[in-house]
């Protein structure tokens, strides 16, 4: 007969695991509240990359002093690989972050309170800050300037009539 | 077992100032973002405190430039200490509070799971120093590998364990899609990760290899051969995610894994 001794240590590792795969059965729900979502290092969603889904994409389009608008730009954070990066990457580190805004804004949008309006939030200036001060050229060629949020899915083209979820104002330079 | 526990927890003090050095330097180097004209100035950001106006007003204060600028030329010096002399008790809680003000500065993360990880391992020591501090440092390191090994494993275990859920996943057709869209995309069309047979073995290892932790805490020769393993998956996940600060987030949680598998399974 095999030895099937198990301790108590065993026991509670044995429960433990067991309740996460409840846990990952049941699904887990997304953090709302602001202090929770500021503290959400504690509360840690160890969920990355896990499935294909909607992805919020950023784009930004500009009106020329013809009045004509340019076709959308996409917001895509890229970069060029290089070993020394493993010991500096600040850059690559603020292009994800502030993809992870875009993203906010997104979580933003389908969250929003009855009577509250996107532009009340923290994350909407803040998006509107990343357009002007980054994604637009740096030339006099244009007056005014547009962006909207998209959402579709992984590996799809984007449909702006059927996959936009957030058109803003059209903005002047300051 | 003394011994063990005290040069693991020395060994996690040392990963651990190597990934607070790295981020703290960037962040020096990233302070137009948090500036006044940046995207996360604090008169944007600082909406996110309006319920709590004290608070505001202190996170306010700590904010403005010269503010910030000294406190992360304290936060580099006190990482430099910590590798070269080991933690104490007010060195750890300054690296800890100081690192709790910049995730929610940076709203909550910075760069996700390699802040919640820092988060986790910081929080272990402050457990063993706090612990230390009134009992003894054997006792507090226990307490405090226990929690990071929680953490760690459950990182592995959620991570995995989404994946095996996913039938993206396990086909092999999210890797190349993710890896694609990633910030090194979009991927070379001659790249390997396009083969169906390539994707679905690597997204296989990636599963199987994740949701084994429960097997590498059976056994500390278990638990290196998991850690060696990671070492591998995490630079990985630099070369092709760019996620330089993931490498040694959990880098510093693997010494708690090798502690408690020794202590499981002796």
């Amino acid at each position: 007969m095999p030895d099937l001794h198990f301790s108590l240590t065993d026991g509670l590792i044995f429960i433990y695991f067991l309740s996460l795969v409840a846990a990952l059965l049941l699904g887990r729900r997304g953090v709302s509240a602001t202090w929770l979502f500021l503290l959400r290092s504690f509360i840690p969603n160890w969920r990355f990359f896990h499935a294909l889904g909607y992805t919020p994409r950023l784009f930004v389009r500009i009106r020329n002093e013809q009045a004509d608008w340019s076709d959308w730009q996409i917001m895509m954070p890229r970069g060029r690989r290089h070993w020394s990066h493993l010991f500096f990457n600040a850059d690559l580190n603020l292009a994800m972050s502030e993809q992870t805004l875009v993203e906010q804004l997104s979580t933003d949008i389908t969250d929003l309170p009855d009577g509250q309006s996107i532009e009340q939030t923290t994350t909407y200036p803040m998006v509107e800050r990343l357009v002007r001060t980054k994604l637009l050229p740096p030339d006099r060629s244009w007056s005014q300037f547009q962006f909207c949020l998209c959402l579709y899915l992984t590996g799809k083209t984007v449909d702006f009539n059927e996959d936009m979820i957030l058109l803003s104002p059209e903005l002047v330079r300051e | 077992m003394t011994h063990l526990v005290l040069i693991l927890g020395r060994l996690t003090e040392c990963f651990l100032a190597m990934g607070l050095l790295i981020q703290t330097i960037e962040y020096l180097y990233l302070r137009d973002s948090t500036g006044p004209k940046g995207v996360w100035a604090f008169s944007l950001q600082g909406r996110d405190f309006k319920s709590a106006p004290l608070l505001q007003a202190f996170f306010g204060w700590l904010s403005q430039d010269a503010v910030y600028f000294w406190l992360l030329l304290l936060r580099l010096m006190a990482c430099i200490v910590l590798f070269v002399a080991g933690g104490s008790l007010p060195l750890i809680l300054f690296l800890f509070l100081s690192g709790l003000f910049i995730v929610m500065r940076w709203r909550g993360a910075f760069n996700g799971g390699s802040d919640f990880m820092t988060m986790a391992v910081m929080t272990g020591c402050v457990l063993a120093y706090v612990i230390g501090r009134w009992e003894d440092m054997e006792l507090g390191w226990r307490a405090g590998m226990i929690y990071i090994a929680i953490q760690s494993a459950t990182s592995y275990f959620i991570s995995g364990g989404v994946k095996l859920l996913s039938a993206e996943w396990r086909s092999g057709q999210a890797l190349p899609l993710f890896l694609d869209g990633g910030v090194y995309g979009p991927l070379s069309r001659f790249s390997p990760y396009w083969f169906g047979a390539v994707a679905k073995t690597v997204s296989w290892a990636f599963i199987l290899w994740e949701c084994s932790i429960p097997l590498a805490l059976l056994a500390w020769p278990n638990a290196l051969i998991f850690c060696a393993v990671g070492l591998f998956f995490v630079v990985w996940v630099f070369w092709y995610f760019g996620l330089n600060r993931f490498v040694f987030a959990w880098l510093s949680s693997y010494p708690a894994l090798c502690f408690i598998a020794s202590v499981i399974g002796g």
